[in-house]
């Protein structure tokens, strides 16, 4: 089982992954602000960070960027529906695990989090 | 980029509402899940489009980009295939700063959101899959 928190800022895309997380096995969090992630108890123990790209006043790569600094040993996972934000990041300091397509299914999602867990991606 | 007529050929060809795509989003075929999941999309999507529709109107471009984002995204889990690609359009003539462009694609604006409220209406009856 891991520790994961999604972040998005949108209510509906945050209750879809919820929804396709409910009985995963995995021990899941919810964020609508990326800046309350700071804020969480279970901040130490997350194994994976899965963050979307365009949110308000934190971008997922920002996010990322600082845990990536201050949490190396957290899984970092961005969420886009901009597949060029990969290429951005050539060059950059910034180091993800993966990055996943939006929109993508439950399969993807399992997939992937199975994956940066067991270290094959990254 | 495309003509005008191309574009709502385009539009046209694009499924209104695909449950499959829902259905394997989700990893769920019920209807539960299914009415869930519309009336869900239905209550938080409103509110973005008469939020888009207002920005396209007072061509507030960095309103226009976040509303078309988020509910492009939104479309993409329902699978609203057809309003999904017009909110691509017009995220990318906001991003453009292209603004008749913009002007013109509106004109889709409430035609297709409409036809997504039938299709949404629809699907949150009839019970196309099996519970369970």
């Amino acid at each position: 089982m891991a520790n994961i928190v999604f972040i998005d800022d949108d209510p509906f895309v945050l209750t879809a992954y919820q929804r396709i997380m409910r009985h995963s096995g995995h021990q899941c969090y919810f964020l609508q602000q990326a800046e309350l992630l700071w804020q969480q108890e279970y901040l130490a123990d997350l194994h994976i960070v899965f963050t979307d790209q365009m949110m308000p006043g934190c971008s997922g790569t920002e996010l990322l960027h600082r845990l990536q600094l201050q949490y190396p040993d957290i899984k970092r996972v961005l969420l886009s529906g901009d597949i060029e934000v990969v290429n951005r990041l050539a060059g950059s300091t910034l180091k993800i695990h993966d990055m996943l397509a939006k929109p993508f299914n439950k399969a993807r999602l399992l997939h992937c989090i199975d994956a940066v867990i067991t270290e094959k991606v990254g | 980029m495309m003509s005008k007529a191309a574009e709502v050929t385009e539009l046209q060809r694009c499924s209104v509402l695909d449950i499959n795509v829902l259905a394997d989003m989700y990893g769920d075929s019920s209807a539960t899940t299914r009415v869930e999941v519309l009336t869900g999309f239905n209550a938080e999507a409103g509110r973005y489009v008469v939020q888009l529709q207002a920005a396209v109107t007072l061509l507030n471009m960095a309103s226009v980009i976040a509303m078309s984002h988020s509910l492009k995204s939104m479309c993409g889990l329902i699978g609203a295939q057809q309003f999904a690609q017009l909110c691509m359009l017009l995220e990318q003539a906001g991003r453009d700063g292209h603004e008749q462009r913009l002007t013109d694609l509106s004109a889709q604006l409430q035609p297709c959101w409409q036809a997504l409220q039938v299709a949404i209406l629809f699907n949150s009856q009839v019970k196309g899959h099996t519970d369970g």
